[in-house]
């Protein structure tokens, strides 16, 4: 690498040190930072202390490989190579025109990549750790680095292959072939793993221990066999052992390297035409974000010219979720994991339906915490365009309310969806509810999950409206301080939005109680009690919402960004 | 004759089935100043960006110093500087810092030196040790516009140089593009500003779609048009572009 962009790389670093530790003397940025270490050192704690017994390598090994291979064939599939090769556009600005080899190029960006690699190895080193647990911790540090480093180099040499067959119109070959390779073998797995269960389930020790064994078995050990290759030293016990595993992944390393620096003509119109796009796109003094896949998909409805304001608002915003190929990719996932876990009879002796529904009220819950800090498709992505919001001809509470209700409709789809798979599983038995239809139940749910959500959603705007410099709205970015930051907030957000559903529960009861004290069946109680519940939910968020939009007007654009 | 120190020959650029620029043929002789302009979409900022090496073109040779862009990309680059639309600065950098780098890139030795007087002569150096963050959007400008002039380049590629600056800095800047073209260095800048062009410019070449439709002086690109004898360029520009069947000067 040149001497010039060994000094951009160290400059960029002493400086933004040096900017950390000036923030510091910030209290809300050290409060943040404090959070942030004190749940590093709760769960680091907790991983080191544990006694737990270690992973077997018979288990961990073929497993382990699989999930790796399954990570390298979605770097193929489905993960945007323009992001992987994306230069900033000040390194487009400053850095193309520059004479630069492309080499030289190539070097700076897997030299910033390895400052994530580091870090990764670090953390994972510190989660990892257990006494008696395979390698000694440099040792061990050493191989998970190697294997974030392997990782982190494919996933370049792929996007540099497919933006380079993108260029000679072969990209649709080269991202069929794997992902044609990897249904059949989630095929043979599938297979397998019913070839197994359907012989001696008792005999096999857990589900992990049946998945072993049949990647164990050809033609799965050949095919895994490169990926068990950067996860053998973390599992060698002795010094000699580590070794002898770390040769072949030093070997991957390098055969990586020459790949990617022998890459074809492609790479430097590839990322600056990438480049280029995301700069004519990012506002002025921000930096630029992934546009969407080329040729961004119609939004689910359309918007009528007639649409109140309002409406327009909602629409734009669940306009952009249905655009990120990503987080839909990601959820599908989700839900395909969930019923095909369910439906593989190895990994359980319950009921496929009992299955499917305890693991889909687990997730409901978990999306019922973190979902709202999550899906923020709302004003929490808009604040930086404040200047442009306020010059709209809207009240507040009108910006507030229909931002928060495009979050908040996503949030629902998705506890619906969820509760969907639940009830079909029967969860209304393991849940002790009174035995009625579960297509009522899930009409009962639709305007709960609604209310629930809009709450919630506004709870979240309310902290980006009223401590925007805190929230840091639509911010990339990591570190402790964000890690604080989201805890402290989800942790507020959730006593704010228990205290609002206090007086919901207190109208749900009361109606429950009003018609089971006078006489009527589960199915009217049910039915008003939900009816008082989301009255109830509705008015608040009414209030909420005209509140917000009052203290909304009042912000200014110097407010969110104080620089 | 002075020197051709940019040379542009039947330069085409393709993005996905879209040609942004056709056939372009144009040179910039050291101590001239060229104007490009055209609507919006015409492909001024494309061509630049080609001619920067930003973008690789699809057909056609650039030569910048008698150096192939292609053929010799390092010795050609070393030759020129090109200051983007957009002010875009590394975030964690200062001013001076900034300017240092630009240095290293290029090569130049007394790089601090050069970069003192730059930021002194664009009115940064009581912001030497500012990031971005803290800078306006006028400071930044002048700030690309100074690291652009670090290693002295032969030939300054400028896109909408004036945008963002206030009218003492605009008229500071008009004096330091005219005065670096004097020195015997090219200048090529884009502008929508057509008075600017008008005042600054020895010679510009028009684009539509990304076709040259007329090079030359203004009086050159007039005396082929009768009718707009006397008139000024904002309605040869006007006449130019709306013309139906333009016929390449």
């Amino acid at each position: 690498m040149s001497k010039a962009l060994g000094f951009l790389l160290a400059r960029s670093l002493r400086n933004r040190a040096r900017l950390t530790l000036r923030r510091l003397r910030r209290p809300s940025h050290a409060l943040a930072v404090l959070a942030g270490i004190a749940y590093l050192a709760v769960v680091f704690g907790s991983g080191s202390s544990a006694r737990g017994a270690a992973p077997v390598p018979g288990i961990a090994l073929p497993v382990g490989a699989l999930g790796l291979a399954v990570l390298v064939a979605w770097g193929w599939v489905a993960a945007d190579a323009g992001r992987v090769l994306a230069f900033s556009p000040a390194e487009v600005a400053w850095l193309f025109p520059a004479p630069l080899t492309r080499r030289q190029l190539l070097h700076l960006k897997l030299a910033r990549a390895q400052g994530v690699v580091l870090l990764n190895a670090l953390l994972w080193t510190a989660l990892t750790w257990r006494p008696g647990l395979g390698a000694a911790p440099w040792r061990r540090a050493l191989a998970i680095w190697a294997l974030l480093s392997v990782l982190a180099l494919h996933r370049t040499a792929a996007a540099l292959l497919r933006k380079g067959a993108t260029s000679t119109g072969r990209a649709g070959l080269r991202r069929i072939l794997p992902l044609a390779g990897l249904v059949l073998f989630a095929f043979a797995l599938l297979a397998g793993l019913g070839g197994v269960a359907g012989g001696n389930v008792a005999a096999v020790a857990g589900p992990f221990a049946v998945l072993a064994e049949v990647l164990a078995r050809p033609p799965f050990a050949a095919l895994l066999w490169p990926f068990t290759l950067p996860l053998r030293p973390l599992f060698a016990g002795d010094p000699a052992a580590w070794l002898a595993a770390m040769g072949p992944v030093v070997l991957l390393l390098g055969a990586h390297y020459l790949w990617i620096v022998r890459a074809d003509r492609a790479f430097e119109e590839a990322v600056a035409a990438h480049a280029l796009d995301q700069l004519a796109q990012a506002p002025r003094g921000q930096s630029a974000r992934p546009l969407p896949a080329r040729g961004a998909r119609a939004p689910l409805l359309p918007l009528a010219a007639a649409r109140s304001p309002a409406a327009a608002i909602a629409w734009r915003h669940l306009a952009s979720v249905t655009r990120r190929r990503g987080a839909l990719l990601a959820l599908g996932a989700w839900l395909l994991l969930i019923v095909a876990i369910a439906q593989a009879p190895a990994f359980t002796d319950l009921p496929v339906g009992e299955t499917a529904s305890g693991f889909a009220l687990a997730w409901l819950a978990l999306l019922a915490i973190v979902g709202p800090q999550l899906v923020r498709n709302d004003l929490r992505e808009d604040l930086a365009h404040l200047s442009l919001l306020r010059v709209l001809p809207l009240r507040g509470r009108t910006i507030v309310g229909a931002s928060a209700a495009a979050s908040a409709l996503v949030l629902a789809a998705g506890y619906l969806a969820l509760a969907g798979v639940a009830a079909v599983g029967g969860a209304r038995a393991s849940l002790g509810l009174p035995a009625l239809p579960a297509a009522l139940y899930l009409l009962l749910a639709a305007p709960a999950a609604l209310a629930l959500a809009l709450l919630q959603a506004l709870v979240q705007n309310g902290g980006a409206i009223l401590f925007p410099a805190w929230v840091r709205p639509a911010r990339a970015g990591g570190g402790t301080a964000v890690l604080g930051t989201n805890l402290l907030t989800g942790v507020v957000s959730l006593a704010l939005v228990a205290g609002l559903l206090l007086p919901v529960g207190l109208g749900v009861g009361a109606a429950w109680a009003g018609v089971t004290l006078a006489g009527g069946g589960a199915a009217p109680a049910l039915c008003l009690a939900e009816a008082a519940g989301v009255l109830v939910a509705l008015g608040e968020a009414r209030l909420l919402a005209g509140w917000l939009g009052r203290r909304f007007e009042r912000l200014e654009p110097g407010d969110v960004d104080p620089g | 004759m002075q020197q051709e120190l940019i040379e542009v020959d039947g330069l085409s650029k393709v993005f996905d089935g879209r040609v942004a620029v056709r056939a372009l043929s144009f040179t910039v002789r050291a101590g001239e100043v060229v104007g490009l302009v055209g609507p919006n979409g015409a492909g001024k900022t494309t061509t630049l960006r080609t001619l920067a090496g930003i973008l690789a073109p699809t057909a056609g040779r650039v030569q910048v110093a008698g150096h192939d862009l292609a053929a010799a990309p390092l010795e050609a680059k070393r030759r020129l500087a090109f200051v983007p639309d957009e002010p875009h600065l590394f975030d964690y950098l200062t001013s001076a810092e900034h300017l240092e780098l630009s240095g290293r890139l290029y090569g130049v030795p007394d790089a601090a030196a050069r970069a003192a007087r730059l930021l002194a002569e664009f009115g940064l150096a009581d912001r030497r040790d500012a990031l971005p963050a803290e800078l306006s959007r006028g400071m930044r400008q002048k700030l690309v516009i100074a690291a652009a002039l670090v290693h002295e380049p032969d030939a300054l590629l400028l896109d909408e140089p004036l945008t963002g600056l206030d009218p003492v800095a605009i008229r500071r800047m008009k004096e330091t593009i005219r005065g670096w073209a004097d020195a015997g260095h090219a200048v090529l800048l884009s502008s929508h500003l057509l008075h600017v062009v008008e005042e600054l410019c020895d010679r510009v070449v028009v684009l539509r779609a990304g076709e040259r439709i007329a090079m030359g002086t203004i009086a050159e690109i007039v005396a082929g048009r009768p009718g707009l004898a006397g008139r000024s360029l904002e309605d040869v520009f006007l006449a130019l572009v709306d013309d139906p069947a333009p016929g390449a000067a």
